[in-house]
């Protein structure tokens, strides 16, 4: 059994080749369709993501479709040049794509190390390959094993540890300060783009209401309109010259204007405390230059972050990844030699039964040369003569055997095998008749027809 | 003296309370079989087994002469604590603060073991007295747990204050959750606190030998006064001065925490009146 992938990412190809050959969650579907019909009785999935296209197959070897012709695949289903494409691809066979596999679930091979999306993924893709009957026993295998992997991975390093980005830093710290944000109201002041970024993770909470503000009132009614059909939240626009006193009322203010004064100071701040009941306010300035004196965040119950605070701290928690990657590519080279293992013990399974059948071959063979000149032999002393022979190949093979199936090492069983199958001169039809024989899954049934 | 049972009981309960303590901080790492299982298999045990060991002194002794016992009343302070601690294991709103609770059960236990051999004293057989052993170790247990919240609440508040951000603090919860919580401990604790003190009135009251005199210069007595007054400033601020919350009602439910905790053990070393 061969295991295939072929693929880009984001450090093999830039985004206009990636999303040339991307597959939609509309178009999935149709291209396992169309796929299969290409590739019968082929192991397959489709693994397609912002940073990546990948396709996942498993297939015995001589059915195992040439990387051209997925290339070529590719090409006609999405209507671009296999040119076009083609230079930003890799691909990783047998063991390297298992390695492949498994540092992709764990984010070992993600843009944002540790980022847990990946893993969510390819869950969808193994189920996405289940649903469109394109996974296989081995396929399956694979995948299980990668998300196990992955998982043992988060649990057991600090690879996911702490939030990277500005916006999440922001919620995390929402987090920390309050229990839930849906009974929050959250002040916006200004635009940008940083700040809608930032303020997506908050409203990612629902809270129970969001107030905009900006200079330029227009914009405060667009931003608001958009930012309540995106996140679901009610959201209205305040003066921009009364939100300092609209604070009196919100929980969480992210403040981001071009000004080049602050606009919030402890002097215009003094009556906001008393007039909120000292609750607690987190204010979040990631404009540059700062749009609130930092003396007001010296106030009791107020948490004033700006964005250094916030970069600080993702810069530090990037740091802590990278540190537990090392711990991670460890646990995935462990996993690696498991899988192998597993591998070559179920790759092993027909040769070792067409080598016993090889030896039982000769053995009939020779006693139906034997047999007709035994002629004043008995029936039971026939049988006793036909007893001897097969004990005899059975305690001569048990020993190679053995030592095989328990080889741990899938480097020197392969050795092993290797030289077993030269030594008695093993047909890879010979093997691939045992591989028909245990199928039992409706795509190694499919792939009789390719033998 | 304590009897064998006893001793064992002690000793399996604090060890299954801290193993409680470890696997509840252990969680806050993220999930983990073996810790869900050291908590909840070890907060069983720890209060199964000093629950029977309290029960049977009961019976066989009747309440009030069991809980004048060093040993069954300390136990009693730490199988409520590690009620509540596994109360809030289960509610998860207050993650860590179980660890903390735990822990301080476990404490609670050892100290019984070390406190609990101390001879018994006479047992006045009165209502009052029950009433005042209730109500005295039930608000124990709110204002450890208040206590303990305060504590929570200024280390969290102190990380998310400085520069750089700190991580998270040893309690996951939020500083809202840990207030509320801390806010909602006072309120159940103080009523049953001020119970417990005047039923100790009406023993003072009611024994011929004791007098409201002794009071003042009954260690336990003024302690529990002290703390009766923080506490009863706290809940009045929490009422009409919502200036004082925050971390200032933090520190302030930790001090009301290590005064009520010194007049707990100085009950068995330093109270004349009690002894």
């Amino acid at each position: 059994m061969r295991t295939l992938v072929i693929g880009c990412n984001h450090r093999t190809a830039p985004v206009r080749t990636r999303e040339r050959i991307a597959l939609s969650a509309e178009a999935l579907p149709r291209a396992a369709r169309e796929f299969r019909a290409r590739f019968p009785g082929v192991q397959f999935a489709f693994l397609s993501t912002c940073n990546r296209m990948e396709v996942y197959l498993a297939a015995p070897s001589g059915a195992t479709p040439r990387i051209a012709e997925v290339i070529a695949f590719l090409g006609e289903f999405h209507g671009v040049e296999p040119e076009a494409f083609a230079a930003g691809l890799y691909t990783h066979e047998d063991v390297a794509a298992a390695r492949h596999l498994f540092r992709v679930a764990s984010s070992l091979d993600s843009m944002v190390v540790g980022e847990s999306q990946i893993l969510a993924q390819v869950k969808s893709a193994l189920e996405q390959a289940r649903a469109t009957g394109s996974a296989g026993p081995e396929l399956e295998g694979l995948f299980e094993h990668a998300l196990a992997v992955a998982r043992d991975i988060h649990a057991r390093t600090g690879l996911s540890a702490g939030k990277v980005s500005v916006g999440s830093v922001a919620a995390d710290l929402a987090g920390r300060i309050f229990s839930r944000l849906d009974d929050k109201r959250v002040l916006m002041v200004g635009a940008g783009e940083m700040a809608e970024t930032t303020l997506s993770h908050l409203l990612a909470g629902r809270p129970k209401h969001l107030w905009v503000t900006n200079r330029t009132p227009a914009t405060a009614e667009e931003l608001a309109e958009r930012l309540a059909r995106t996140h679901g939240v009610a959201a209205s626009t305040v003066p921009f010259d009364e939100w300092v006193t609209r604070l009196a009322e919100a929980d969480i203010a992210v403040t981001s204007t071009a000004s080049r004064e602050p606009l919030l100071t402890p002097a215009g701040f003094a009556a906001i405390p008393r007039r909120r009941g000292y609750r607690s306010l987190l204010i979040i300035d990631i404009a540059v230059p700062r749009n609130v004196d930092p003396a007001v965040g010296a106030q009791a119950g107020v948490f004033l972050y700006n964005i250094d605070d916030l970069q600080e701290v993702t810069e530090r928690n990037l740091a802590q990844r990278r540190e537990a990657v090392a711990a991670g590519e460890a646990i995935v080279e462990t996993a690696v030699i498991e899988y192998a293992g597993r591998c070559l013990r179920r790759d092993l399974s027909p040769m070792i039964i067409a080598l016993r059948r090889r030896f039982q071959v000769v053995a009939d063979e020779e006693l139906a040369r034997l047999i007709p000149k035994l002629k004043e032999a008995s029936g039971h002393d026939r049988r006793l003569i036909e007893q001897m022979l097969h004990r005899v190949l059975a305690k001569l093979l048990h020993g190679p055997m053995s030592l095989l199936g328990e080889q741990a090492d899938p480097g020197t069983a392969t050795v092993y095998a290797d030289a077993l199958r030269r030594l008695f001169g093993l047909q890879d039809d010979e093997l691939e008749e045992e591989d028909h024989d245990t199928a039992n899954s409706p795509v190694h049934g499919g792939l009789d027809g390719r033998a | 003296m304590m009897t064998g049972t006893e001793i064992a009981t002690g000793l399996v309960s604090a060890a299954a309370f801290a193993a409680a303590a470890v696997g509840a901080r252990r969680l806050l790492h993220g999930p983990d079989v073996r810790a869900t299982a050291a908590v909840r298999i070890g907060a069983a045990v720890a209060i199964l087994s000093s629950s029977a060991l309290l029960i049977r002194a009961v019976v066989a002794e009747g309440p009030a002469a069991a809980l004048q016992q060093g040993y069954e009343s300390m136990s009693l302070l730490a199988v409520l604590t590690g009620l509540l601690a596994a109360g809030l294991h289960l509610a998860r709103t207050l993650r860590g603060l179980d660890a903390f609770l735990f822990a301080f059960a476990a404490l609670m236990e050892a100290a019984a073991l070390v406190f609990g051999g101390e001879a018994s004293m006479p047992s006045t057989q009165r209502p009052w007295f029950i009433s005042h052993a209730l109500a005295i170790t039930l608000s124990g247990v709110f204002f450890t747990a208040a206590g303990l919240a305060g504590v929570a609440y200024l280390a969290a508040y102190r990380g998310l204050r400085r520069r750089p951000v700190r991580e998270p603090s040893a309690v996951g919860a939020s500083l809202e959750s840990l207030d509320r919580f801390g806010r909602t401990a006072l309120i159940l604790g103080f009523p049953l606190f001020t119970y417990g003190i005047l039923t100790g009135m009406c023993g003072i009251a009611h024994r011929r030998d004791l007098s409201f005199a002794g009071m003042l210069t009954d260690v336990t007595a003024l302690l529990s006064l002290a703390a009766w007054g923080v506490y009863a400033y706290m809940l009045i601020c929490s009422l009409w001065r919502p200036n004082v919350r925050g971390p200032t009602a933090a520190a302030l439910a930790t001090v009301g925490w290590v005064v009520v905790t010194t007049a707990f053990l100085a009950r068995e070393l330093m109270s004349p009146l009690h002894q």
